[in-house]
């Protein structure tokens, strides 16, 4: 009886402890919104990016041009800033679970500047995503994004026509 | 102990979710039992986000959704390749693979082997799906099977910012 009070209190320990390490890498995932993705400086966005991403970080997809890694991400940083100067992102929902933290995320902004060889349109853009980031040693070792570029094309007047691919095919 | 109460109500949800997408995807499942499983799942006021244009954001949509899939790939299958859950939510990674043997999106069958990556959010009541999110890369989708929105942007660009360009390509 003893004994299984002492493996009861153990795994409530060992819960208190896995949940405080959850909460830490929310904080953590919310100071990257807020310090580099919600940045207006560069400089301090680069510098964020080194502070919570580990050095061999890796992304599962990335634009076209731009590497899975911690240079890839600063790049993409201020190409997003020269394209899009009032871009913002909104946390709408955020759990944890085990090592990893899930953020589905609200994107929107003006396209001002060219864009992935997009001249500005002077366009408002507003695209949806969800992120998974994989924590380890406190810092974002690995991330999934999922968010769909068409949408985002379709906005910026990109888009299928699909009758002409329908005779192309025919 | 409210703790553990939690966590196996967890586990639940991600066995529900998983069955869900096993049921929607297997090839061995006719449309009407897709229907049925449907129904067992999904809760009657369920709301899906971010679903393909023209599909109603319910459970009848998310079954002409089920219906279209395989018509347009028969063999459609989906590799979950991980799964998180927190209170009433699962958050599934998936890999969905197949051959495109139907029209698909206004696209006749290519023939093509496709393979695309998402994520999917859903929110339980009382042991049904309730809501769901889905974020996917259909221009990577479009991409496979030939199209390509946004290769040919210099025509974009000489066109200004007033009108819709189609910059198609198609590969052979």
């Amino acid at each position: 009886m003893a004994d299984l009070n002492v493996a009861d209190r153990n795994s409530t320990v060992q819960n208190v402890r896995n949940k405080n390490v959850q909460e830490q890498n929310i904080s953590v995932v919310r100071q990257v919104f807020a310090n580099v993705c919600n940045s207006n400086d560069l400089e301090s966005a680069h510098q964020a990016i080194n502070e919570y991403f580990a050095e061999d970080f890796r992304v599962n997809r990335t634009p076209p041009g731009i590497t899975p890694t911690i240079a890839g991400t600063k790049r993409w940083k201020g190409k997003v800033m020269d394209a899009f100067p009032d871009y913002h992102t909104e946390i709408e929902d955020q759990f944890a679970d085990g090592d990893r933290v899930v953020i589905r995320w609200r994107s929107s902004g003006t396209h001002l500047g060219e864009f992935q060889g997009i001249a500005p349109t002077g366009r408002k853009i507003t695209v949806s995503g969800i992120t998974i980031s994989r924590f380890a040693d406190g810092k974002i070792a690995e991330s999934w994004v999922g968010f769909d570029t068409q949408d985002l094309m379709r906005q910026l007047g990109v888009v299928v026509d699909q009758d002409i691919l329908c005779s192309k095919h025919r | 102990m409210a703790e553990r109460s939690g966590s196996d109500l967890q586990a639940l949800n991600k066995r529900i979710a998983t069955q869900a997408v096993a049921a929607q995807c297997s090839d061995a499942f006719a449309p009407t039992d897709v229907e049925r499983s449907i129904d067992q799942f999904f809760a009657k006021d369920f709301v899906v986000h971010e679903t393909f244009p023209g599909l109603a954001r319910d459970s009848v949509g998310t079954k002409q959704w089920n219906a279209l899939i395989h018509e347009a790939v028969p063999d459609y299958n989906v590799t979950i390749e991980d799964q998180l859950a927190e209170n009433d939510k699962v958050v599934t990674r998936w890999t969905a693979r197949g051959t495109h043997k139907g029209k698909f999106q206004g696209i006749a069958p290519t023939g093509r082997q496709v393979s695309v990556t998402g994520m999917t959010i859903s929110r339980f009541v009382d042991g049904k799906i309730a809501e769901s999110w889905i974020e996917l890369d259909t221009l990577s989708l479009m991409r496979q099977l030939g199209a390509d929105p946004s290769r040919d942007n210099r025509r974009l660009q000489e066109r200004g910012t007033g009108g819709v360009t189609f910059n198609i390509t198609i590969n052979e």
